[in-house]
């Protein structure tokens, strides 16, 4: 019976392995996700945070090396989690979990990280396994 | 409700009539409230007195009318002051800007108007807005106007809600034409202040995106423009950017009028019926801090300009900043005042900007009340920015607020504190009023600290006039705000800098000229019926620090005031702190045992004034805000010395500025509140 369950185990590690190992440069969102995004953008931040997201009179750019040294290290997860209870800021949690998740792919392409084929889930622990680096390792 | 409105007008109203002199400016008339600020003039008075100093303090809520199912998703921050005409409030309500009715004595709806814009309404400039106007002809033709989040013109028929077919397209102007330019993007113009209307024309400014870090240096200009109440049809454009040819053309060097825009009016306008005139307060030109690409005196931003409101001639103007490059826009609606300078009968004009002046002239003539010198003033070193040599400075009033910063100004509750605030303090660029913005390290420094705030000692809550006394009521706040520019990528932005972009790097936490506060005082976590998220709001708060020492402000309180201006004297009368000190602040360690009741909260108070008392209240602490500004309380304060005489919690923050009207003998004041988690509503308060 050891041997079974030293597998299971190790499969399971090896699988959190894997999934701890994800980072922004693994292309976690999708191009339909990219899009979703945009529009999220364009109707909730935009007024604030700029069309080109360089920040507004009220709000921080969500681009560039200010935003990546602030992310760096962080999850994805924690971006996410941080836009849902803080975003907008007159009505926070005001959108749905799949429009944040959308909106954070949105702000990671625009940060230059690459789409791929599927899309951030709305799964906090499973956002929480995608690193951001701000430099490709 | 024609019937209970005539009920309660002979009794009550009429004395107040008589007694009141024959003035043009003294504030809503006949118990009502007929436009944003009271009257055309913007005054908040009203010479109502049935709540007074003695039975304030039994004020309760009457009624509450909920905007949470009006939009797809609810507002919380609501600016709207109601208007109230007949026994009917009228006001815009929820995130698609309906317009509503509202039974002035019991908070039912009576009727209510929406337009699905679809797109045209989904990406907008602003979402906050304060409300509607009204017209009747008088013969029972009665009119209410709406500027959509989409940007059109909505001619609705007071009685029911119902488009007037007859005025533009089914009742409908689309208010995107026009405007010099082939393409205007949905989102890149619309209006968060409502439109007035002077002899039969309703007058409309324009509200723009953020203009901290444009896309870039060309944008559309916001152009003020008239049009016929009847039948929706275009009068006339002012073009706040001059063409070739025009007045003021010369003012955009290197042909810069041609793609420059913004320039508009966002802010409460105000007018005089009498005259046929209405003012003008105009914002700044694209790039709130850099000017390279607009250089010249920029005519007519951040000017107040004084229109012929059924032609749009231009009849005078005075620019109260030449060239901004901080944000400065005149962003409260101009006062008018009937005063007595000098044994001279004037009627005055008063505008309170958001750098801390009152700036007083003749609103026939344009000539200054007292005189306004243009004095020297520091020169930027950005390169390709050519700031003016010179600024005007009133003589009087003295300024409302701080302006500039020294070390002098730092905080200083002890030795070690002071030492702290100066180590800070000397990451930045210090200096004058309009020490202008740096590029980000020059000379070491992070960035230029700017007093009175980007954001304003006032803002679009401005002042209220006691036409009475010819008395001034301005709230203002203290608080810097950190200023650099930036190379932007030139994918993101044609401009040649930007701002924002350091904050991080200094002491004190995030900034950029957006290092704003949550909301604060108290929040709307105690009131009734919450759906208040404490999580929410800690993560909010814990974004934000103060960026003084050890997360304390950077200067010394007040940081929230309220100020009596005497019109007729151009003399300060009294200035009191707008309240205790923020949440944060008093529940530091450094500041134990302080006597912390008078240090003013970063929220510039909502102002009304009555024959009997001046109302204000803690504000949104929301959009604009500074750190620790905003919160539940409403107060009472004697008009005469600034003292408070009652205050009273709301069930969350003040969102908007207070009105009030009388029905059924019974006087009601009025004010929206909301905030983070609390869908925005209306407060019936009144003496029971």
């Amino acid at each position: 019976m050891a041997r079974p369950i030293l597998l299971i185990a190790l499969a399971v590690v090896s699988w959190e392995l894997a999934a701890q190992s994800r980072s922004v440069w693994d292309g976690v969102f999708s191009k339909a996700q990219l899009a979703r995004g945009h529009k999220v953008y364009r109707e909730e931040c935009l007024r604030c945070h700029s069309e080109n997201l360089l920040g507004g009179e009220d709000s921080p750019a969500l681009v560039g090396e200010e935003f990546l040294d602030k992310w760096n290290g962080k999850t994805v997860g924690d971006l996410f989690e941080r836009t849902r209870k803080t975003m907008p800021t007159d009505g926070p949690g005001n959108l749905s979990r799949q429009q944040y998740a959308d909106v954070t792919a949105y702000l990671l392409n625009a940060n230059k990280f690459p789409e791929g084929q599927k899309d951030i889930e709305t799964d906090v622990a499973r956002m929480k396994e995608i690193r951001i680096e701000a430099k490709k390792k | 409700m024609v019937k209970r409105t005539l009920n309660w007008i002979a009794p009550v109203m009429l004395p107040v009539l008589f007694l009141t002199p024959a003035q043009a400016q003294q504030g809503a008339k006949n118990g009502e409230w007929r436009y944003y600020g009271g009257d055309a003039g913007s005054t908040k008075y009203s010479p109502l007195d049935q709540i007074n100093e003695t039975n304030v303090k039994e004020l309760q809520i009457a009624w509450r009318w909920k905007s949470q199912n009006f939009g797809r998703r609810p507002d919380f921050n609501w600016e709207v002051t109601p208007l109230m005409v007949g026994g009917v409030l009228y006001a815009t309500a929820g995130s698609r800007r309906d317009a509503v009715a509202i039974d002035a004595a019991s908070g039912e709806t009576l009727w209510m108007y929406r337009l699905d814009e679809g797109e045209r309404g989904a990406v907008v400039a602003r979402v906050q807005n304060r409300g509607l106007a009204y017209w009747t002809d008088g013969k029972g033709d009665e009119r209410i106007l709406l500027i959509s989040p989409g940007f059109q013109l909505i001619c609705l028929n007071a009685k029911n809600g119902h488009p007037i077919s007859n005025f533009g397209k089914n009742g409908l102007v689309d208010l995107t034409e026009g405007l010099d330019r082939p393409v205007v993007k949905p989102g890149q113009i619309g209006s968060s202040s409502p439109a007035i209307v002077i002899r039969d024309t309703v007058i409309m400014g324009a509200a723009l995106q953020g203009g901290t870090a444009p896309v870039s240096k060309e944008n559309v200009p916001g152009y003020i423009r008239g049009f016929d109440v009847r039948t929706g049809k275009k009068l006339w454009t002012f073009k706040t950017i001059p063409r070739p040819g025009e007045f003021g053309n010369e003012t955009w060097e290197n042909d810069s009028w041609k793609y420059s825009g913004n320039t508009g009016a966002w802010a409460p306008l105000s007018g005089d019926e009498e005259l046929g005139y209405v003012y003008i307060p105009v914002e700044m030109p694209t790039g709130d801090y850099y000017g390279g690409h607009r250089p010249g005196n920029n005519l007519f931003a951040n000017s107040i300009v004084c229109l012929d409101a059924r032609t749009g001639k231009r009849v005078w103007h005075h620019q109260l900043i030449h060239h901004d490059i901080w944000d400065w826009d005149v962003a409260s609606p101009p006062i008018l005042a009937d005063v007595t300078v000098d044994g001279k009968k004037i009627k005055a004009v008063a505008q309170p900007t958001k750098h801390g002046f009152l700036y007083v002239f003749d609103r026939l003539s344009g000539k200054p009340v007292w005189p306004i010198e243009e004095r020297p003033v520091p020169q930027s070193d950005v390169p390709g920015e050519k700031t003016s040599p010179t600024q005007p400075f009133p003589t009087k009033p003295a300024a409302f607020d701080r302006q500039g910063v020294s070390l002098d100004d730092l905080i200083d509750f002890t030795p070690e504190i002071k030492a702290e605030a100066v180590k800070i303090a000397s990451q930045y660029k210090l200096g004058p009023l309009f020490t202008p913005p740096i590029v980000t390290d020059t000379g070491g420094k992070l960035a230029t600290l700017v007093l009175p705030h980007n954001q304003g000692a006032t803002n679009w809550p401005g002042g209220a006039l006691d036409p009475e006394t010819g008395i001034v009521y301005v709230s203002s706040i203290t608080d810097p705000s950190r200023i650099s520019l930036n190379v932007p990528e030139a994918s993101r932005s044609d401009m040649a800098y930007v701002g924002g972009g350091f904050g991080g790097r200094g002491r004190g936490g995030p900034g950029g000229p957006g290092a704003r506060g949550g909301p604060g005082g108290g929040g709307p976590g105690a009131g009734p019926a919450m759906v208040f998220d404490p999580e929410a709001m800690a993560a909010f708060r814990a974004n934000r620090t103060a960026m003084g020492p050890q997360g304390l402000p950077l200067v010394k309180p007040p940081w929230g005031r309220i100020t009596a201006i005497n019109l007729n004297t151009g003399d300060h009368v009294w200035m009191t702190a707008n309240g205790e000190a923020p949440e944060y602040v008093k529940n530091h360690a450094l500041t134990k045992g302080m006597d912390l009741s008078k240090m003013g909260r970063p929220e510039r108070s909502p102002l009304l004034v009555t024959k009997t008392l001046l109302f204000s209240a803690d504000g949104a602490g929301l959009f604009s805000s500074s750190i620790g500004g905003g919160g539940r309380k409403f107060r009472a304060i004697n008009k005469k010395t600034g003292q408070f005489i009652f205050e009273m919690d709301l069930p969350a923050n003040s969102t908007g500025v207070p009105m009030t009207y009388m029905l059924n003998d019974k006087q009601y004041i009025v004010l929206p509140v909301g905030g983070i988690g609390f869908p925005a509503e209306l407060v019936a308060l009144a003496v029971p």
